[in-house]
């Protein structure tokens, strides 16, 4: 896997996010490139759903900027973002739940400027996701969890995004179907070149999928590369896949022990 | 027949006469409810101001009855869609108790404006429908009754056709379902709570237009949102066809309180039903039984 060598897609400069008196984000900055896979790891209130939220507009950043393709993209109604192409798939599941299965993907639709082979993508989706395929007319609010995160990423890839942003694809889903979805984004970032990136808990299976990785803590990123690289870094491994802990001398987990490179 | 079934065969007719228009205003508040999450106070103000408006085109400039409908509803859609554009839009994300007193001003100042620039003294317009009388059997009705009840079901009809067939209905659908979801697949909600009031200040312009030859072209019009409200609140509060049988069920509990019921319970018996519903049966009759999605 090789450094991309054009400049990103999407970068994200000093964002500053606050929720009334609470700072969510404390000066973020990352890089998105082109045709990639980026996961943004990191636990509970760590600022990673803000993060999303205000790329898509969702929030106002107080400070930074958001430039996606040459233009800034902060500021602008979420709408509008998702015209441009970039899409957010929100976290838990936010499908239209009295619309149809196939009329929740033709929702999805609506951003796209080019109206051409929309049955030819809604095929495509359902190639992808073939659970949907047998639900078309079903409510979208009747599907299990999973068909609606299903759902929610397959309404998104209707409007043929160039990024793709996750809000924690895996939460309260159960381990077989997080697979499954994950398999899934895999095979969109590899047959169709969309930019993905993803924001989740379990480092393992994102580390996994992704090819650059963003580790963030308390509204911060405290650590950055390809994911092959930090998932063979000590702290990563330990205290994000917990796995290589060190032991103490009566063979006894010592945690405590270790701090973390980054603090 | 019998002259206490013929009474009864009567009132029932004008009672869904009256409750069709109910029905309308109820429908359009729902409307406005579900997909902007505004409750419009002033959706009586708007239907009383089209009244006015239908008056001032009819009589003082003279237009057919048709010609004149049409302007009407176009301006009241244009008044709606203005409305939203440049007064509710400006409090987009703040707490639903915002939208409920700026709506309540706005319904202050439009009644303000009709009284100051038509005066308080009500009038009447004709209609091409006025003094003619149907016989259906042994019931007589008035033609006026019988074009509500069409108008009333046309409305519906093509409301009904609208939301459920068309790119646009279905957005509206989908942004009133999840408006984060709607936001988030493109739709421009901003615009489209725009064209929903529009849409629903149209609608009161239908209702207005149809309730002032039975009633008078009054200020006191707007009371008829007191109506729509307690039509919602027996129907189910957020249930589109919950408002249509609601609305009519409040035209027929008026009407056959009016005359087996002392004086004063007419206008009373539409509140009270709404009081009882609220205490006994919250959740009305066809009242949804998830909870709001936001």
């Amino acid at each position: 896997m090789n450094e991309p060598k054009s400049g990103p897609l999407m970068s994200i400069r000093n964002i500053e996010t606050w929720y009334g008196p609470i700072n969510a984000i404390r000066g973020v900055s990352l890089d998105v490139h082109e045709g990639r896979i980026v996961a943004v790891l990191g636990a509970n209130g760590a600022g990673k759903s803000t993060l999303l939220r205000t790329i898509a507009g969702v929030i106002d950043p107080f400070k930074g900027s958001v430039v996606f393709d040459g233009q800034v993209i902060q500021g602008l109604d979420p709408d509008e973002i998702a015209r441009r192409g970039v899409v957010l798939v929100p976290e838990g599941r936010q499908v239209f739940p009295f619309l149809t299965v196939r009329e929740n993907l033709m929702m999805g639709a609506m951003a796209r400027r080019d109206k051409a082979g929309l049955s030819d993508d809604l095929e495509q989706i359902f190639d992808w996701f073939p659970r949907l395929r047998e639900r078309t007319s079903q409510n979208g609010g009747l599907l299990s969890g999973g068909e609606q995160q299903m759902l929610a990423i397959g309404r998104a890839l209707m409007s043929r995004p160039r990024v793709l942003l996750l809000d924690e694809p895996s939460l309260g889903l159960s381990p077989l179907i997080t697979k499954d979805i994950f398999s899934i984004i895999g095979r969109v970032n590899a047959e169709t070149k969309t930019t993905i990136l993803v924001v989740e808990q379990n480092a393992a299976i994102a580390l996994k999928n992704a090819q650059d990785a963003y580790i963030m803590e308390l509204g911060r990123i405290v650590a950055a590369g390809l994911s092959e690289e930090l998932m063979q870094k000590q702290d990563v491994k330990e205290f994000y896949l917990g796995t290589g802990a060190t032991t103490g001398a009566d063979g006894r987990m010592q945690r405590w022990k270790r701090r973390k490179t980054w603090r | 027949m019998d002259a206490q079934v013929v009474q009864i065969l009567q009132l029932t007719l004008n009672g869904i006469s009256i409750g069709s228009i109910y029905a309308l205003v109820a429908l359009g508040i729902v409307l406005t409810y579900k997909a902007t999450e505004v409750l419009n106070f002033a959706y009586g103000d708007i239907l009383m101001m089209s009244a006015f408006i239908g008056w001032g085109l009819i009589v003082v400039a003279g237009i057919p009855f048709w010609p004149a409908a049409l302007i009407t509803i176009l301006i009241a859609a244009m008044l709606g869609y203005f409305l939203d554009r440049h007064v509710m839009r400006t409090i987009v994300g703040q707490p639903q108790f915002a939208g409920v007193m700026l709506t309540i001003a706005l319904a202050f100042m439009l009644r303000g404006l009709v009284s100051m620039g038509f005066g308080p003294t009500s009038r009447s317009y004709p209609t091409p429908w006025t003094g003619h009388i149907t016989h259906i059997g042994p019931i007589v009705v008035t033609d006026l009754n019988l074009v509500i009840l069409a108008a009333a079901l046309i409305v519906t009809a093509l409301l009904f056709l609208f939301l459920r067939y068309t790119q646009l209905g279905v957005a509206i659908q989908a942004s009133s379902q999840n408006q984060l979801a709607a936001y988030l697949c493109g739709i421009r909600v901003k615009r489209l709570n725009s064209f929903v009031w529009a849409l629903t200040a149209a609608m009161a312009a239908v209702a207005g237009l149809l309730l002032a030859p039975i009633a008078l072209v009054d200020i006191s019009l707007w009371f008829v949102v007191l109506k729509g409200l307690a039509a919602l609140v027996l129907g189910g509060f957020g249930s589109i066809p919950g408002a249509i049988l609601g609305g009519l069920l409040i035209g027929l509990i008026e009407q056959f309180a009016g005359v087996y019921l002392p004086d004063g319970a007419k206008e009373m018996s539409a509140q009270l039903v709404l009081i009882g519903v609220l205490i006994f049966w919250p959740r009305g009759l066809l009242g949804e039984a998830h909870g709001r999605r936001v």
